[in-house]
Order: structure tokens, then sequence, then C-alpha cells
């Protein structure tokens, strides 16, 4: 059994309601294979760090999912590629089991996005890993060197 | 007067990090200069492993357009 991550962008300006359509059309796609979803959800709206189609900003959906018959993937990949709903899409391949997301917990609103794609990104991304104070810690040490040698 | 170097360290075993997420923008964005680019390990000092898994990492963000390719400061 594999897991795989699939990322995708759709257009910005759709409403909830055309969105909550394509995520099921894409999804009643995927499950022909056989696939179990596990993870169906909007990631965020972003802005693309390059235009793709004449769009600057984007809605990215996040889809994750056990694969099924991986013969019938390529029709799948296929469909995905000649949709023009979505804009551009990504597959790679997970080590692990992802764990059951329920809701992104703090979603990029519209008024971030008018901002440096910096701080949109700050909210979607995740990063418990990271110490915050260690990350501040580094440069204050770094100026207070400097003014010593000063 | 002798210059002072900065100790280099590899950030990922600093922070016990073994996992790098293509989606975690904020993180990836340390490792590439203004331009967008890649930068050497000899300049983040991070491990070959760690480095490694960044390189892919910002690769798979770029093709998905959370990173540029080139960042050329015009918009």
């Amino acid at each position: 059994m594999r897991y795989y991550e699939i990322l995708y962008i759709i257009n910005p300006n759709f409403e909830q309601g055309k969105i909550d359509e394509i995520i099921t059309e894409v999804g009643g796609k995927l499950e022909k294979t056989k696939s179990t979803i596990i993870n169906h959800i909007i990631w965020g709206k972003n802005r693309l760090a390059y235009p793709i189609k004449n769009q600057k900003y984007g809605t990215y959906i996040l889809l994750q999912f056990q694969d099924g018959n991986r013969d019938k993937m390529n029709d799948f990949y296929t469909w995905m590629k000649l949709n023009t709903l979505v804009l551009r899409h990504m597959t790679i391949r997970l080590d692990n089991r992802p764990e059951v997301v329920e809701m992104i917990e703090d979603p990029v609103k519209d008024e971030s996005m008018l901002e440096m794609d910096d701080k949109s990104t700050e909210s979607t991304v995740k990063d418990d890993d990271i110490d915050p104070e260690q990350i501040s810690e580094a440069p204050s040490s770094d100026e207070s060197e400097n003014e010593e040698n000063k | 007067m002798a210059f002072q170097t900065r100790k280099k360290f590899c950030y990922f075993k600093e922070n016990g990090i073994t996992e790098i997420d293509y989606k975690d923008v904020k993180l990836l964005r340390r490792f590439v200069n203004d331009q967008g680019k890649i930068m050497p390990r000899r300049v983040t000092g991070s491990s070959a492993k760690m480095h490694r898994k960044v390189v892919r990492a910002i690769k798979r963000s770029r093709m998905i357009a959370l990173m540029p390719f080139v960042n050329t400061g015009t918009e």
C-alpha cells in the first residue's frame, strides 16, 4: 500500500460553491481508480510565485489518498491535465500514512493576499518543529557581537 | 586585528528536523538567495544529507508555484 499526495491549483475567483463542485468532481474521478481518499481539503488562497495561465493568485487544494488500481491512475492524471479548471497539479509519494486533517486552522484571508507572499504563506504553513525563539535569537546575537567588535 | 569567523552549523541538526515538506515555504526561503537560487552547502552549512532533502523540496515547491524559479524583483 502506498500513499500519495496531490496538490492542485484552481482559479481563485471561483466561489465556495464552485470550489466544492470541483472537489467532488476530482474526488469522484479518483474514487473510480478504487483509491481511498484520506484528506481532501482547501489549503488556502495564495499568491503564485509566477503567473500560470495569466493568473496571479490561486486556490490550493490538498488531496491525500491511498492507492487502489495503479493501472487506472494514468487515466486520472490525463484527465487532470486536460481539465481546464485545474491550473496545475503535482503528485508526490508519501513515506508514511498522512494524518487525517479536518480543517486547516488558519486559512489565508483575502486581505493578506494583497501583502507580500511571505506573510500569506506564514499563516498557512504549520511548522511545529522549528523553535521560534532560536530563530529570533540568532540574528540578535550576531548584532551584539558586531557592536562589541566596534 | 583578527577576523572573527562565525561558526557554521547545520540548521536542521540544531532544531531536530529530519523531514522537510515542500509546502513549508517559510523554512525553505532560508535556503535560497534573493534571486531565488538555491544556496550552496558551504554557505548554509547544512549537512549533505539534509541539503539533498532541501534541494528536492525547493524544486518541488517551484513546480507548484509556491517558490519562484527566478526572482527578478519586477512584477
